[in-house]
């Protein structure tokens, strides 16, 4: 299969210099890391505050360049400073403020705001700022002023800037850090239909566990390094580890968990609430056999 | 009651028609940690940022230890060091050069001596889990997660009475959420100190609170325990709201024909009822 983004040892240092020029500090926030995504994939990048997550994801779509390494994106390698604008219209970025991502003065403007820097056709731009808008359920508000939303309504809005764009793959930092549940329901629901109907690569970077469950593929950053890759069968098997990590697995996994440490014949992992009550259920009757 | 909400309406724009906040009353005992839920936009933000009188009412009134605090001569510059509140954007509370600067901001204002400011400001960031070697970086230079750890901290130095969290949690990693969460059950716990929070996440205001407001476009849909709340599942899912994790596994269970508490909102109490209610 194709790689859309790859990352071959991948080492970042933020260097903060005083005034004379002269070097007082450096940060490695993501050190050595090598992980490729295929074409038409939806994975996680999941990892304690300060662990390089969004510092990885900021090279993906050239924002950052490495300081050693390389990173291609659609086999464009993203230190090549002539194709930065290619590299960004394949891969669009959701950040993890919305307040620095708004620039419209009406939200319907907003959304279509990076199909015109792309030179698109004003029809197709209110035909894509509709469907992108419906798809975040905040069509009602295509007339609002941005600014007078509350936070999760402008993460919305600025899903939708991106999805209107159409990229290879959205990278999404956060993107439900600010939602109510129904909210990040919808907002994972949209990606994951992008995914599966429209072949959109989604990178997503989180928190919850419980959003992550059905991804291909979970990366695990620790202190800037790439510790932990696998399904989410796989990682959320190592629950210790996890919690070491300062990290955690869905809530019907640690339950599954608990039970089998308690005694039961479970197997695990458990990812889903549906698994757990089957397992129960298949508990019970091994025990009565 | 340390603090009342009266028949509390608002709008941003006196010529909008929709109040943002509409009718709202409730109150808070000292000492309790009371959450607010509600879908985005639901007027959360608005209505604590009544509790320090940083919006005014347009219609009714909050009455703070007895006393309406829009009255004329009441002293809100006082109210505020009382009723500590941190926002639910970091980039809108830091702004100093360094994190420690922007710790010893709060305590600086109260007019404390510098060596008790530069105390608590170093005990806040070590609290809330700063390193060392972050005190002196720029806060814009900080992860998400680190610039909230530092606006908590910046609002713990001033040793409040009320501490008013806005989504204090969001953008933190599973293991900071539940040791801010802790902390500030330690601090009504050990100090008294009354806890308001707003949160999307169900799970832990579910573990947290003593009692829990629900709003629903700036009315107040639900007020009451957090078993009288999360009993009323639809309710909470009409307003954008669902139930914890292990309730939902619980209410599963349940219509599987397993009589089981569904009053359950954590891993541990929901080994502890499948043990003891289902034969194995
Ligand atoms: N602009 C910057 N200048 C200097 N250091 C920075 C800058 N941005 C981030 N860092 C540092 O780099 C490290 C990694 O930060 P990053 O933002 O990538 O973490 P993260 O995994 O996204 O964390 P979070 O979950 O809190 O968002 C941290 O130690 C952080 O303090
Ligand atoms: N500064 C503002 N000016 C005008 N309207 C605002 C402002 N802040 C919020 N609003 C509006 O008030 C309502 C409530 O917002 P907010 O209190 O932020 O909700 P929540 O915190 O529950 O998400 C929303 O409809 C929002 O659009
Ligand atoms: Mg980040
Ligand atoms: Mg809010």
């Amino acid at each position: 299969m194709n790689k859309l983004v790859k990352t071959q040892d991948v080492t970042y240092e933020y260097v903060r210099r005083d005034d004379d020029g002269n070097v007082e500090n450096i940060v490695t926030a993501v050190d050595d890391v090598s992980i490729s995504i295929e074409d038409g994939q939806m994975v996680a990048i999941i990892g304690h505050n300060g662990s390089g997550k969004s510092t990885l994801a900021k090279h993906l779509n050239a924002l950052l360049t490495p300081t050693e390494g390389t990173v291609w994106v659609d086999g464009i390698d993203t230190s090549d400073e002539s194709r930065v604008w290619d590299i960004r219209q394949k891969a669009g970025m959701v950040l993890q403020n919305p307040d620095n991502q708004i620039v419209g003065q009406v939200v319907e403007e907003d959304v279509g705001f990076g199909c015109e820097n792309l030179g698109i056709k004003t029809e197709e731009i209110w035909e894509r700022v509709v469907d992108a808008l419906k798809s975040v359920d905040m069509y009602e508000y295509r007339g609002s002023s941005p600014n007078k939303l509350s936070g999760g309504q402008k993460q919305r809005v600025s899903i939708a800037g991106i999805i209107a764009m159409k990229p290879k793959c959205i990278i999404l930092d956060e993107p439900t850090a600010m939602l109510d549940p129904k909210g990040r329901k919808e907002v994972i629901d949209a990606i994951t239909r992008l995914n599966k109907e429209e072949n959109v690569t989604i990178i997503l970077i989180t928190h919850n566990m419980e959003e992550i469950i059905g991804v291909d593929r979970i990366f695990v950053m620790d202190k800037g390094k790439l510790v932990m890759e696998g399904t989410p069968r796989e990682v959320f098997s190592e629950v210790d580890k996890l919690t070491e990590l300062g990290l955690t697995v869905p809530e019907a996994t640690l339950i599954g968990k608990k039970l089998y440490d308690s005694g039961l014949p479970i197997s695990l992992p458990v990812l889903t609430k549906e698994e757990l009550v089957s397992e129960i259920g298949r508990a019970r009757l091994s025990k009565f056999r | 009651m340390l603090l009342i909400a009266d028949h509390l309406s608002y709008k941003y724009d006196k010529l909008n028609k929709k109040n943002v906040l509409d009718d709202v009353s409730f109150s808070i005992n000292k000492g309790e940690i009371v959450s607010i839920i509600g879908h985005t936009g639901s007027g959360k933000s608005t209505l604590i940022e009544h509790f320090n009188a940083l919006n005014t009412p347009t219609e009714g009134t909050i009455y703070y230890d007895g006393k309406d605090i829009f009255e004329k001569d009441y002293d809100r510059k006082a109210l505020r060091a009382k009723v500590g509140l941190v926002f639910q954007y970091p980039d809108h509370q830091l702004f100093e050069e360094t994190v420690y600067k922007d710790v010893c901001f709060g305590p600086t204002n109260l007019g404390l001596d510098k060596k008790e400011v530069e105390l608590r400001a170093y005990e806040a960031l070590k609290k809330v889990g700063v390193e060392d070697d972050l005190f002196f970086t720029s806060p814009f230079e900080l992860s998400g997660g680190q610039k909230k750890k530092v606006t908590i901290a910046g609002v713990l130095a001033m040793k409040p009475e009320v501490l008013v969290l806005d989504e204090p949690t969001a953008g933190l990693d599973p293991k900071w959420r539940e040791e801010i969460l802790n902390i500030a059950k330690r601090l009504r716990d050990e100090d008294g100190v009354t806890i308001i929070l707003v949160s999307h996440s169900m799970e832990d205001v579910a573990r947290y609170s003593d009692h829990i407001i629900v709003m629903d476009h700036g009315k107040k849909l639900l007020d009451g325990t957090v078993d009288e709340v999360f009993e009323q599942a639809e309710v909470l899912r009409e307003a954008s709201l669902d139930i914890p994790e292990s309730t939902a596994i619980m209410r599963l269970l349940r219509k599987e024909g397993y009589m089981v508490n569904t009053a359950i909102y954590d891993a541990d109490s929901a080994v502890r009822e499948i043990r003891q209610k289902i034969r194995f």
